[in-house]
């Protein structure tokens, strides 16, 4: 009898190298499955609740509010449906398919369990992309029909506003909402920096020369380092002295009275002694005229030498600084590189080379810049360097100017600012502003004076007594975002990937667990992921995970340890970073650049998960 | 040799299931909710003492017509609650959101907070909202999110005008407040420090007074004292005030109410006349006569609010003398009682005999007060 021809490799065996058509036919088996089940009848459901609920919340600002807020009810409404499937469905097909002894014809066929728990979870990512899609789709109709009534009542704002409006610029962002309706899309460029400080003086371009100013009762200071000279050394050895060239500017009505300094030695980092007349205390500090010729002489001594009038004692020993402030409001003094000298007890003298460093007030971060009506005023300078045309887009280019007002100047004075925006070539453009609230002034920047390249954007506040309250995020530049469709669904697929990985350990714990203790499982997932951030930095959990880091950190020095320890204490996705912000409501469109990055991480949570989901299948006797 | 049964998949099982449920949840809503409705609650309420009989709901709400002369609703009325949608009993709520209320509510506070702190303002006033309406029988939630709107809130703005109306949002918040709890003198104390500190003395008080009385016809000093008064009376009635100001303390909230009102006609009655003497300098004798005419009503009706200024600081601290109150706190009702007694005695020395002929010269024994 003869062999029958043997054949290098059969038909099932070269499927079983490509595992693609098997997962992929579990995959719409799955999704099949769910739809017979009429699991689509949430996603009318969910936009009933979304338009219900919209149309049913109190808003403080129509015009301003209905489209964020709309966009924000929408994407939290298709992240409850994500949950809804991820916690309730994605846990009950493997379980149902055990119980009803389907999964038993489909195990002993030649797919692997790796395989029916990749189809499953992809079924589940398909079905929650459907939904959201449905869903999405729906909100984007109500949102559009929502935008033509808050288009027509943003002109009828406009109508009743103009009169009363103090400043054309306070009109900008009611103008826009009235012209090209409530559907903006934006993207952001912002300084990393806090902003310099500068004066602006009567009649001229403050930073034309090269003396750096501050102006008196502003809280703004002319700062040198002098931790890396040897005055330290040599105040033990007899009296030094420091020497100042200061340039100083009166205002016209005060030209015969004196211009006075305080000038002060500061080690911020040094503790205050306990008592205040104690010697070595962290600032010490001398009044003094400046004189015709400018030049300013303090003698200094010792730490613990005692104190005399006129003469600086040193701080403790630790960092050193020189600080001068001006005296009087309205009186400015300045000074330019190698201004200072510092001289030693035996005759050394060292000059130092670099330029004062010019130092606003400063509190829980922000820069406060007082106000004044008149000038000479303190100026806040952001600074965009190099801001490549092409980003710039054809639509209109904005800056977005977002501070906090501290008002302290009688309440009928109307606050006033003001904007310069400066480009390379010295071309200006100012406009005058009621600052209101928060990301309210939008100033429009026209582009025949700037189309790309180095910007310089000045603020001042014109009101007596007032402050900004300034953060690198203030002034931040405003560009077209683009269609806003194409924004929500970016958005959306952001809530799908939400879904997604919700949706796999759904799946993952469902392999090895009744439906009933599935749900509790992905409840308990869904949970600690949300609240990952809290766990981290209000916890034990979050203590241990930086002990960790600081002891790997004391082996091997890197910055990425704390990171790296928090993943493995916690080893969960961070499902809350995983929403979309409210920034994204507001209008910010994501960067497809972090969108690609949400991309890569939630695949990285779907493997790990299918990856244990395999694991606890093949851990379950499932045949008979 | 046996197979195992693969059997069909029963399509019907999670249709029976669901339908059962259903059915245990209408059982659970048609039973709980009225058991709760006309047993537990009427019970709870005779027992707290918050029971009315309709007699006594009837003296109430003409005791309160108070807020209907100041725009508000008949909602208002005590005793008289209009049922709706969110005056459901908490565990109705619990029940719909399927056990998921309390991480609901906790993910709003936390929500709230952050967006107050961040300034995103578009769903802050929404999410005010659904906390109190999944907490409407908490007096502390009412009073808390009110202070925060109207104190932290407020400050987000420059204008006037937009802070104003965030003010009244708070003012709004805190009345539904009032309406589902009204018999609670945390929220009645807060609404009356809105009115007395916020738009009675802040800075912007001025502008603020304004609108109020062309939006409620009244001074914010008198009904910020209404909603004081309120509060001494449900906290005699039913000891609400627990354990916010000391009850010496918050009482006397009311007179200091009165005795601001009193420096506010003074003023009006000072500015009026000082009107009257301009208009005289400038050889506007009719329009002189007519501001004599209303400043003198003027100074007749601050005459009166002192008065009344008096007679409440004495009630209160003949009220305290009786009670274990320290010596020291009715030493301060003492002297701002006597400050009223001087003040009235002061301006009726004005008003006897002031003409119009002798105005310049009495003007000039006349002092506009300061509210500070």
């Amino acid at each position: 009898m003869d062999n029958p021809p043997s054949t290098p490799m059969s038909p099932p065996a070269a499927r079983r190298l490509w595992p693609w058509p098997r997962v992929w036919g579990i995959s719409l088996v799955t999704f099949r499955q769910a739809m017979r089940m009429r699991l689509w009848i949430l996603a009318p459901l969910a936009i009933v609740i979304l338009i219900l609920a919209d149309l049913y919340s109190p808003r403080f600002d129509p015009v301003f509010e209905s489209i964020p807020a709309a966009t924000s009810t929408s994407l939290f409404v298709m992240a409850v449906l994500a949950v809804v499937i991820g916690i309730f469905l994605a846990t009950y097909s493997i379980p149902a398919e055990v119980e009803s002894r389907v999964a038993f014809s489909v195990v002993t066929k030649p797919v692997s369990r790796a395989e029916i728990v990749a189809g499953k979870t992809l079924g589940m990512s398909l079905l929650v992309l459907a939904m959201l899609a449905i869903v999405g789709l729906g909100a984007y109709i109500y949102i559009s029909i929502r935008a033509g009534y808050v288009q027509a009542l943003a002109v009828t704002r406009l109508e009743e506003t103009r009169p009363r409006a103090v400043h054309p610029a306070d009109l900008n962002a009611l103008e826009a909402a009235a012209r090209h309706g409530p559907l903006m899309t934006f993207r952001y460029r912002a300084p990393d920096l806090l902003p310099e400080t500068d004066v602006h003086f009567a009649g001229e371009t403050p930073s034309a020369h090269t003396v750096r100013w501050v102006l008196g009762e502003t809280g703004m200071r002319l700062i040198w380092n002098l931790s890396e000279t040897h005055v330290a050394e040599w105040a033990q050895s007899g009296p030094c002295a420091v020497r100042v060239g200061l340039a100083t500017r009166r205002p016209q009505m005060q030209d015969e009275e004196p211009v006075r300094v305080s000038v002060a030695l500061v080690n911020p980092k040094a503790k205050p002694p306990p008592e205040p007349d104690a010697p070595a205390a962290p600032v010490t500090r001398v009044v003094t005229e400046v004189p015709q010729s400018g030049l300013v002489e303090i003698s200094i001594l010792a730490a613990d030498a005692p104190p005399a009038k006129g003469v600086l004692n040193l701080p403790p020993p630790g960092e050193l600084f020189l600080e001068i402030t001006a005296e009087k409001a309205g009186f400015a003094v300045g000074a330019k590189a190698s201004g200072v000298r510092l001289v030693g007890p035996a005759g050394q003298k060292v000059t130092l080379e670099q330029e004062p460093v010019v130092q606003a007030a400063q509190e829980f971060g922000r820069v406060m810049l007082v106000g004044r009506p008149e000038l000479p005023r303190p100026v806040a300078v952001f600074r965009f360097a190099g801001v490549p045309g092409g980003i710039l887009g054809p639509g209109d280019t904005a800056v977005e100017i977002g501070m906090s007002v501290d008002a302290w100047a009688p309440a009928m004075i109307q606050p006033a600012a003001e904007a310069t925006f400066r480009t390379l070539g010295g071309k200006e453009q100012t406009f005058r502003f009621t600052p209101e609230g928060t990301r309210s002034t939008v100033l429009y920047i026209d582009r025949n004076l700037w189309h790309g390249g180095p910007l310089e954007v000045r603020l001042e506040c014109l009101t007596a007594d007032d402050f900004l309250g300034l953060v690198p995020q203030s002034v931040r530049l405003r560009l077209d975002g683009g269609p806003f469709a194409w924004h929500f669904a970016k958005a959306g697929l952001y809530v799908w990937l939400f879904g997604t990985v919700l949706a796999a350990a759904g799946v993952a714990l469902s392999t090895r667990f009744t439906w009933f203790v599935s749900i509790l499982g992905t409840i308990a997932f869904f949970i600690l992921g949300i609240s990952r951030d809290f766990i981290l930095h209000s916890t034990a959990v979050g203590a241990l995970a930086v002990r960790l880091a600081k002891w790997s950190d004391s082996l091997v020095s890197w910055r990425g340890w704390l990171d790296l320890t928090q993943h493995l204490v916690l080893p969960l996705p961070d499902l809350r970073a995983m929403m979309p912000s409210e920034a994204v409501s507001m209008g910010r469109v994501i960067p497809l650049g972090e969108l690609g990055a949400m991309f890569g991480w939630a695949m990285l949570g779907v493997v790990l998960l299918w990856v244990v989901g395999t694991l606890l299948f093949r851990s379950r006797e499932v045949a008979a | 040799m046996s197979y195992p049964d693969f059997g069909v998949p029963a399509r019907t099982d999670w249709r029976r299931s669901a339908a059962l449920a259903a059915v245990i949840v209408v059982l659970l809503a048609g039973v709980v909710y009225p058991l709760r409705r006309y047993v537990v609650e009427p019970a709870r309420e005779q027992l707290l003492g918050h029971y009315e009989s309709p007699g006594r709901r009837l003296a109430l709400a003409s005791q309160f017509s108070f807020d209907t002369v100041a725009g508000a609703t008949i909602r208002l009325v005590p005793g008289r609650p209009v049922r709706e949608l969110s005056d459901l009993p908490s565990e109705a709520v619990t029940l719909i959101l399927g056990g998921f209320r309390g991480p609901y509510v906790a993910w709003l506070w936390i929500k709230v907070e952050e967006e107050k702190q961040q300034k995103i303002h578009f769903d802050l006033l929404d999410r005010y909202a659904k906390i109190a309406a999944l907490q409407s029988d908490y007096p502390h939630m009412w009073a808390y999110h009110a202070w925060n709107i109207v104190w932290n809130v407020t400050v987000h703005w420059q204008s006037q005008e937009r802070k104003y109306e965030w003010i009244r949002r708070g003012i709004d918040f805190l009345r539904e407040g009032y309406r589902k709890n009204p018999h609670d003198a945390v929220i009645l104390e807060t609404m009356g420090r809105i009115y007395a500190e916020k738009l009675g003395r802040a800075q912007e008080a001025a502008y603020y007074r304004q609108r109020i009385e062309e939006d409620e016809g009244r001074s914010p000093f008198l009904i910020a004292y209404g909603w004081y008064d309120r509060m001494r009376k449900a906290n005699d009635r039913y000891g609400t005030l627990r354990h916010t100001l000391g009850k010496p303390v918050a009482y006397s909230q009311a007179c200091h109410c009165l005795t601001y009102y009193s420096k506010e006609l003074s003023q009006t009655a000072y500015d009026t006349f000082k009107a009257s003497l301009d208009a005289r300098q400038a050889g506007r004798q009719v329009d002189a006569r007519r501001l004599f005419q209303e400043g003198s009503q003027k100074l007749a009706d601050a005459l009166a609010a002192w008065q009344w200024a008096q007679r409440e600081w004495r009630d209160q601290a003949l009220r305290f003398e009786k009670e274990d109150v320290p010596p020291v706190l009715i030493a301060i009702y003492k002297k701002f009682y006597d400050e009223a007694v001087a003040t009235a005695n002061e301006l009726q020395a004005v008003r006897s005999g002031l003409t119009y002929d002798n105005l310049p010269e009495r003007f000039k024994e006349m002092s506009r007060p300061e509210i500070k």
